[in-house]
């Protein structure tokens, strides 16, 4: 695998003057042609394009593998893609992309295809290992205690297992630097948008009605409908949208009430130059900027020891159960 | 430079003046495109266009997108 040293010009969009080494693009590109099955893929299509110039083609990327990939992960060209000649103007797409041979416009992929993300990158993912899928079950393990309602993995539980670091494998995703701050950002908000995409289908589940206004119009006798409510409402079990702050302020108003106010205000921020923060760094040789991770972890540990000590070990005596409200500045 | 798709949200990069640590500010919905197989007359080759539109010259046309 070679090294990510130019992940550093690559991965933004970077208004950078600096000159590239040629031979080094040249030798990246040589690896990805030769191991990325989605690059071979395009290869191939490439090779139809020489032979037969002037017929009209389409291009099609499976969603799901007939084999499952995390057992079979060798996987062929035929497996991912397919070149279809002719018309396709009655094929129903379903969620796999379609890449047409010759059209001005960038087509949108659904974030749930498997190759999303190895299709944004490659280097990442030399390989063109799968993504996420739907399919993934849960082990039996997790089973015991209830019936479980989601019998497979969420894509947040599939991100956090890709984004951890393990012996067995080199790093490829914690140790790519800039790239891994915007495979971050990506995935997460690939997260968001299925969520949101959930709430927009499951208006009924939240009781759309009640929320936004209209069965209170109907009560008043008003028969214009049109002008009250909105389309879709957010719930308060979305994070950081409006509901949801104000359900906040609105406990932390209640909690004043019964208790009082408060009598500490604490505000706990993250310090990059951390010895536990520094001290794995320096292992790696990386800033605390390329592991966003360990700095939230460390944070996370951190002020969990805080809260126990105020709680549990009565640091400051006795407490009355109070709010936990926590200001992150990082 | 090596990606076949295109990323859709916003990206702010005045963040990045060297001052600071480098960031990765992204506003807007997000979401990834893919263009055609072969781009359209004239215009350079993009993204997924590069593995396979004038292969001959593909570290070039690479280098090219960030001249």
């Amino acid at each position: 695998m070679l090294n990510f040293i130019l992940t550093n010009l690559i991965s933004f969009n970077y208004r950078c003057n600096s000159v590239f080494d040629k031979t080094f693009v040249d030798d990246l590109k040589n690896m990805i042609s030769q191991h990325n099955s989605l690059a071979k893929s395009f290869k191939r299509v490439r090779d139809f394009t020489h032979c037969f110039p002037k017929s009209d083609f389409t291009s099609r990327l499976f969603r799901n593998r007939s084999k499952d990939p995390r057992v079979y992960n060798t996987h062929l060209v035929d497996e991912i893609e397919a070149l279809i000649v002719g018309d396709l103007s009655n094929m129903e797409p379903r969620r796999d992309i379609i890449v047409k041979k010759c059209y001005g416009e960038l087509t949108r992929i659904h974030e749930t295809h498997t190759s999303f993300i190895p299709l944004q990158y490659p280097l990442i993912f030399p390989y063109g290992e799968d993504g996420y899928q739907e399919n993934i079950m849960l082990r039996e393990s997790h089973n015991h205690s209830q019936i479980r309602k989601r019998m497979c993995v969420s894509l947040r539980e599939f991100t956090t297992f890709r984004i951890q670091e393990r012996v067995v494998e080199f790093g490829n995703i914690v140790n790519a630097r800039r790239l891994f701050q915007q495979f971050v950002v990506d995935c997460y908000t690939m997260i968001e948008s299925q969520c949101l995409s959930f709430i927009r289908a499951n208006q009924k589940l939240i009781r759309s009605e009640l929320l936004c206004g209209l069965e209170e119009s109907v009560n008043r006798g008003e028969t214009n409908p049109s002008l009250i409510g909105r389309r879709i409402v957010l719930p308060a079990s979305f994070t950081s949208g409006t509901r949801h702050m104000f359900n906040n302020c609105q406990d932390v108003m209640a909690i004043c009430k019964k208790f009082g106010y408060p009598d500490l205000f604490i505000t706990i921020t993250c310090n990059a130059n951390w010895s536990e923060i520094r001290d794995f760094l320096r292992l790696k040789g990386l800033s605390a900027s390329y592991r966003l991770d360990i700095v939230c972890r460390v944070f996370k540990m951190k002020l969990d020891q805080m809260m126990t000590d105020l709680k549990k070990n009565n640091f400051f005596g006795n407490t009355n159960v109070g709010p936990e409200i926590c200001y992150f500045i990082i | 430079m090596f990606g076949f798709t295109s990323i859709g949200g916003k990206i702010d990069s005045l963040m990045n003046n060297g001052c600071g640590p480098p960031q990765f500010i992204l506003n807007g919905e997000n979401y990834h495109k893919i263009g055609s197989l072969l781009p359209k007359n004239g215009s350079t080759p993009k993204f997924a266009q590069l593995y396979i539109y004038d292969t001959k010259n593909e570290t070039a046309n690479r280098i090219n997108h960030f001249g």
